[in-house]
């Protein structure tokens, strides 16, 4: 990913002096970026440094010492021994009167609006403004409650129109949906007419939007956010690996909404609106949430320790009759200690991957931007540790030659966790074979038909700790949030 | 009073000088054929800086200076021509374009030369259906007689001139907003740097000049830069245009040096008041200049220096005369009007103050003025002025503001102490 306003890293670096401390920055780079990199805090709206430089919205005024009068840091580069002043009296009038100029209009309408605990309004009031409102006259009406696509609602009357999201749409996707309409205070941000805005990184917009104006309609009235906790992760919802921040309740026990982090190497700022939603798969009402065991033709709910006796017996079975099959959507840690078990403890090599090597490595993207064919979080971990076993040529096509082939009698599923990557996944284990136990470990709802004898619930890519591996063979870190079903539990404690 | 010079309006008189074959007998396109034939481009840009040329838009800047910005080494530039004449109070370059197209076209092809540029543009107001009708058909005389096009005067510069009509915006008389309406987009103002001479049209670079400004180029070029340096004043040389408005017995358009007293302009030139009218005020530079009082009229001289110094300013020479039976609360409420209407509300000082300064205005107008309105409009102008937006749109909002209630104090007050007008 590149980000537009920034030249790359070559730049040379040089010194300059902002508020008396000495700073390194490119040479030639934004000014702006070279301040909140370096800590320096510069109120801004308009600018992000993934976009183009709009500097419409006034707020990161600096006094540079040989420039006549202020300027928008935004928009200045860096030049050798530049000394910068964030915190004279006149910048702080600036920014005073221009979060005046944008709070006029705005409705103030914080106890109902989602962004509130996070908005840049309410944010730099609190540290740049905290001024009595000399706003008397009636405030301009504008249109609210706009659904503008599958998963953004907009507001016109909280907007104070940074333009971000028209430049995201320009600039990143290219596909353009947005602008803003009309002119002066009568000014809104909308779509246009002919286009519904249903591309795949809209999400993004509410991202960057620094106000409410753009919401998810997806989090939308849904929790307010100082009760969320954020994880840094990676998303699970195909080969990317996009960096992301997930937010959960940690008392609810909920996670809320699943955020791009920056990762200029990975993702950049953004994400798409598809893996943003592979959160929802960790919601309790889709998960498997107690050990199920098959008797009369039925699941029904049970112990772990009753499970523990059945796996005993189970584990008795010649290691020739014991396979195994794993989707590419576990940790490495998890697969490495699948394989491990199985090969050392059983004895048995009838282990088998859903890991597609061609497509695992595959780096062209379906949508010019972000999402990837193998809608798999981790084929590359999975082939990468099968390979360490010397399995890695068992695959998903060889283990369905071998289930009608081959004397097995117990398999073990290591299931997906995202049902949407796997659509025609039960359909493997309904013809008829040799097999007389199916133990199926994983987190879906969706398997609890009585194609299994054994269901054992483990956890999410939320709830663990470990590493995704991804098409260009990056190994990238997932933090453990909040255990979302007290009743799952780990791989290595499942299979021990 | 001695008689005026006359350089830009110097053959409005004669009948169809709007023809080629006219303007020719008169002496037309011997500069652009001068230049062509016998003038090395950079000496036609010394030429211009020595003349002291300011931009006739508003803005003043050294016309020989911007063209000196632009890389010799561009392979593409361009030359806009601005005739988007939307500044309340200014209607000089209609003339030009209505009565002497050719005059504009003939300094066209001489800025074009001097800096090199082989296409160019004229950004014409939409209703200035007048002037884009004989625009038209002077390009298409000049390029039937090999005025225009390729190869011009048997020389090896080429150039093409095309009219562009816009769309009635007044930010699109801003440079950039000129530009960018040209692009195809919504007529809004471009952050700068960089600036057009290095990104401009295209993000090619391009200079971009007033109408008046181009004409007066043949002039200079057959007479010399120490000769159009002996009219006008030292810093302000030349003549201007002057565009007398208001209740005076002879509005018009005058072509007059530059230092030249306003209080003649309204009582000689301009006939003075009518009826038993006496003045009250003057914008003197366009609806953006800040008003002078009567007091301060009658020793102003019309200069770029000279309106500075008092904290008004020349502008594009729209003198607006205000007379004593013009309320100022009334007529400044028509003014924020226009800003609030006209605001490309792209920066957020300009799009939320000019609406903020209109309705405040009002409450005044109205009766629902309060004491601390007049601080405050004062306060919120200040903060929309010196460079706070991306143009000078939001300044020109707010200059009328600050100097209306500054130098009118008594008559806001008087509307919200009493809930009526003084009158």
């Amino acid at each position: 990913m590149t980000s537009h306003s920034e030249p790359k890293a070559k730049n040379p670096m040089v010194k300059i002096t902002a508020d008396g401390k000495v700073i390194e920055a490119p040479k030639g780079g934004n000014l702006l970026k070279a301040l909140l990199d370096n800590g320096v805090s510069v109120p801004h709206y308009c600018y992000h440094p993934g976009l183009s430089v709009a500097g419409c919205c006034r707020m990161c005024f600096v006094e540079v010492e040989g420039q006549p009068r202020p300027l928008i840091s935004c928009n200045a580069t860096v030049t050798e021994n530049m000394v910068v002043k964030t915190q004279t009296e006149t910048v702080k009038n600036i920014q005073k009167w221009n979060l005046a100029f944008h709070l006029i209009n705005h409705p103030l309408d914080c106890p109902i609006c989602d962004q509130a605990g996070e908005c840049g309004l309410q944010n730099y009031y609190m540290q740049f403004g905290k001024y009595e409102s000399r706003m008397e006259e009636e405030k301009v009406k504008k249109r609210k409650v706009i659904p503008i696509g599958d998963h953004v609602m907009l507001d016109t009357e909280r907007c104070i129109l940074c333009s971000r999201c028209v430049r995201f749409f320009d600039e990143v996707p290219k596909t353009s949906e947005m602008a803003i309409f009309n002119r002066g205070d009568r000014s809104e941000i909308g779509t246009y007419e002919d286009k519904a805005l249903n591309n795949n990184y809209t999400l993004n917009s509410v991202d960057i939007c620094p106000v409410g104006a753009l919401t998810s309609r997806d989090f939308r009235f849904k929790r307010r956010v100082w009760f969320l906790k954020d994880i840094p992760s990676i998303c699970p919802g195909c080969s990317t690996g996009c960096n992301v921040t997930i937010s959960q309740d940690p008392i609810e026990k909920r996670t809320y909404r699943m955020r791009p982090r920056f990762n200029e190497e990975v993702n950049g700022y953004w994400m798409c609106d598809y893996g943003r939603m592979r959160y929802k798969h960790t919601h309790r009402e889709s998960r498997i949430s107690t050990p199920l065991i098959k008797k009369a033709a039925t699941l029904i709910p049970t112990e772990w320790d009753e499970t523990k006796h059945e796996l005993f017996t189970i584990f008795k079975t010649p290691a020739s009759q014991i396979s195994v099959l794993i989707t590419p959507q576990y940790t490495s840690e998890d697969i490495t200690h699948i394989y491990d078990f199985f090969t050392k403890t059983i004895g048995t090599q009838n282990i088998f991957h859903c890991a597609d090597s061609h497509l695992a490595s595959d780096s062209t993207v379906t949508d010019e931007l972000l999402f990837r064919r193998d809608k798999n979080p981790n084929s590359q971990g999975l082939l990468k540790i099968s390979a360490h076993y010397k399995l890695q040529e068992q695959n998903l096509s060889l283990f369905q030659q071998k289930l009608k082939s081959d004397p097995w009698t117990i398999l073990f599923i290591f299931g997906p966790h995202d049902l949407e990557a796997y659509p025609e996944f039960l359909s493997w284990f309904k013809e008829n074979n040799s097999l007389k136990t199916k133990i199926y470990i994983g987190t879906q709802v969706k398997h609890q038909i009585p194609l299994f004898d054994l269901l054992l619930p483990t956890l999410t890519f939320i709830e663990t700790e470990g590493t995704f591996v991804n098409f260009k063979g990056l190994s990238q870190k997932l933090s453990r949030g909040v255990k979302l079903i007290p009743e799952a539990k780990p791989i290595c404690e499942i299979l021990c | 009073m001695t008689p005026t010079p006359k350089i830009v309006f110097q053959n409005l008189h004669i009948p169809n000088i709007k023809k080629l074959a006219v303007y020719r007998e008169h002496g037309g396109y011997t500069a652009a054929q001068k230049v062509l034939k016998e003038t090395k481009p950079e000496d036609i840009i010394t030429l211009v800086k020595n003349s002291g040329l300011r931009g006739r838009g508003g803005a003043g800047f050294g016309t020989g200076m911007k063209w000196s910005f632009v890389p010799k080494d561009a392979p593409l530039k361009y030359l806009l021509c601005n005739a988007d004449e939307g500044e309340p109070g200014t209607f000089k370059d209609r003339i030009l374009m209505e009565q002497i197209p050719h005059s504009t076209l003939e300094g066209m092809i001489i800025a074009c030369y001097a800096i090199q540029c082989p296409r160019a543009y004229i950004y014409v107001r939409g209703e200035y259906t007048e002037s884009i009708e004989a625009l038209e058909a002077a390009i298409q005389e000049c390029t039937k007689n090999n005025f225009l096009g390729k190869n011009i005067f048997g020389t090896p510069f080429s150039l093409d001139i095309h009219v562009f009509k816009g769309a009635g915006a007044y930010i699109c008389g801003e440079e950039t907003g000129l530009v960018t309406s040209m692009e195809g987009a919504k007529g809004q103002p471009k952050v700068k740097p960089p600036f057009p001479a290095i990104s401009g049209f295209n993000k090619k670079p391009t200079v971009i000049n007033n109408v008046e400004t181009l004409a007066v180029l043949p002039w200079i070029i057959l007479n010399g830069a120490d000769n159009y340096k002996k009219i006008g004043t030292e810093k302000s040389p030349g003549t201007k245009l002057f565009c007398l408005s208001g209740p005076v017995k002879n509005p018009g358009t005058y072509e007059l040096p530059l230092g030249f007293p306003l209080k003649d302009l309204i009582y000689d030139i301009g006939g003075g008041l009518t009826g038993n009218l006496k003045l009250k005020a003057v914008i003197p530079g366009g609806l953006s200049a800040p008003v002078l009082t009567a007091e301060e009229t009658m020793t102003m001289t019309m200069d770029f220096e000279s309106l500075a110094k008092v904290g008004s300013m020349l502008g594009s020479g729209g003198v607006i005369v205000i007379a004593n039976d013009q309320c100022m609360v009334d007529l400044l409420s028509v003014i924020t009007y226009f800003y609030k209407h006209e605001s490309c509300g792209q920066c957020t000082p300009c799009r939320e103050g000019t609406g903020w300064m209109k309705k405040v205005v009002d409450s005044i107008l109205h009766q629902r003025g309060r004491a601390e309105d007049i601080p405050l409009l004062q306060d919120i102008s200040t903060n929309m002025m010196g460079g706070r937006t991306i143009c000078a749109l939001s300044d020109a909002a707010a200059m009328p503001v600050k100097s209306f209630v500054t130098k009118f104090k008594q008559e806001f007050e008087y509307h919200i102490k009493n809930k009526r007008c003084h009158l």
